[in-house]
């Protein structure tokens, strides 16, 4: 009884910090129902949606016990190497090498794993921003212009992602304050034009991991994931238009 | 002009797979998988929506078989993989037709967005259901063999 709960403990925990993270929906699932089946529960069913999952146990006698957990997730945040890390820990996974209470202390060690910091992450923003402008034509004192812009952008995004989880009016806002240093830019005399700092700046601000996870996830038959990615990956991208298209009208007026 | 192009993709890509916290040892493997789908973008470049097809069939094929190679995932080398591949100018473009309602222009530049971004998903679609097909069905001729020899 004891270790069952614990063993449903493990494989929740699991499939959440994977669902968090960037995983797809269906590696989620693949992660739980392995860990079940590992620790020797046969009949194991995960459902799992990209805002809650369901994971149910059952020992296969006819008068025996079914257990389903639950549980929600509120608010994603991008760090794939703990989708690394889980998906290593589910194929090594082995109550009989690892005690429960170890494997529960391990997938805490993975969960409260820091990120790059900070610093690091925003200057390789602006190089990537950087980077994408001189791809896309720009000139190099438009690349100058773009890669400090990414750096704003970028520190924005990470700093209202503290304060509040909404991708809408964060990237909305983000995508607005490039488009509004660009046009700077530009009154300032630094650079020609805004069309290719403004290409590089919304690069970062893609939903990238929602398109591929949209496809990914609709592919191994999860097509309600799949569509909610789907959703998300336009409510993004509408987002970074709307914040873009509102600065650039404003300042079209003058 | 076609170095600097992939090599500024190749920059640019590291960066944004530090920024979504990709595994420091394969940073290099996911940059370098974009800029390989970029360089078959950049080849096919008179049809672009051609080199958008071909290059995320590149992608998707170097992601599988990097997450062979090196056990891992294959959407740490897919997601930042089809980054440079997404239209962006033509978002932009398309946006600054709607401002200026110009709509036939946005209407025109929005379905080519569109066509792009499925011309992406089918590669990656083609590529990876046929790999997960190949190997499932190496797997279960291996579990028969398996089952084969238990019974004898």
């Amino acid at each position: 009884m004891e270790s069952k709960k614990k063993i449903l403990n493990i494989a929740l925990y699991a499939g959440e910090i994977m669902l968090k993270n960037g995983g797809e929906t269906y590696r989620a699932e693949d992660v739980m129902s392995r860990i079940c089946q590992v620790c020797g529960i046969e009949k194991v069913v995960s459902f799992v949606t990209p805002t809650g999952m369901f994971l149910s146990i059952d020992d296969g006698m006819e008068d025996g016990y079914t257990y389903t957990f639950q549980k929600e997730i509120n608010f994603r945040e991008i760090n794939l190497t703990k989708v690394s890390e889980i998906n290593d820990f589910s194929r090594s996974f082995n109550p009989e090498m690892m005690t429960l209470d170890d494997a529960m202390a391990k997938l805490k060690e993975i969960d409260n794993k820091k990120s790059y910091a900070v610093p690091l992450k925003t200057a390789f923003a602006g190089i990537s921003t950087a980077a994408f402008t001189a791809a896309n034509g720009g000139r190099p004192n438009d690349a100058v212009c773009a890669f400090v812009i990414g750096m704003i952008m970028f520190l924005f995004v990470e700093i209202y992602g503290r304060i509040e989880k909404n991708d809408f009016i964060r990237t909305l806002i983000a995508s607005a304050i490039g488009a509004f240093l660009a046009i700077m830019s530009v009154v300032l005399g630094i650079c020609s034009d805004t069309q290719y700092i403004l290409i590089g700046a919304i690069y970062i601000l893609l939903p990238g991991i929602a398109i591929t996870n949209a496809i990914r996830d609709s592919l191994s038959g999860d097509l309600l994931a799949g569509l909610v990615r789907v959703f998300e990956a336009l409510v993004i991208s509408g987002s970074i238009a709307i914040g873009v298209g509102i600065v650039l009208k404003i300042f079209g007026m003058f | 002009m076609f170095f600097i192009k992939c090599a500024a993709i190749f920059i640019g890509t590291f960066g944004y797979a530090t920024i979504i916290n990709i595994p420091k040892k394969h940073l290099f493997h996911t940059a370098f998988t974009a800029m390989a789908g970029y360089c078959v973008f950049l080849l096919m470049l008179p049809s672009e929506i051609i080199g958008c097809f071909l290059g995320a069939c590149v992608i998707a094929a170097l992601g599988e078989i990097f997450s062979r190679t090196l056990k891992d995932a294959a959407t740490l080398f897919i997601i930042p993989g089809i980054i440079p591949l997404v239209p962006g100018a033509k978002l932009y473009n398309m946006t600054l037709s709607l401002i200026r309602q110009d709509f036939n222009e946005a209407a025109t530049l929005g379905v080519q967005v569109l066509m792009y971004a499925g011309g992406i998903a089918i590669a990656i679609l083609l590529v990876s259901s046929t790999v997960r097909s190949v190997t499932g069905y190496a797997s279960k001729l291996k579990k028969n063999k398996r089952k084969g020899s238990l019974q004898r």
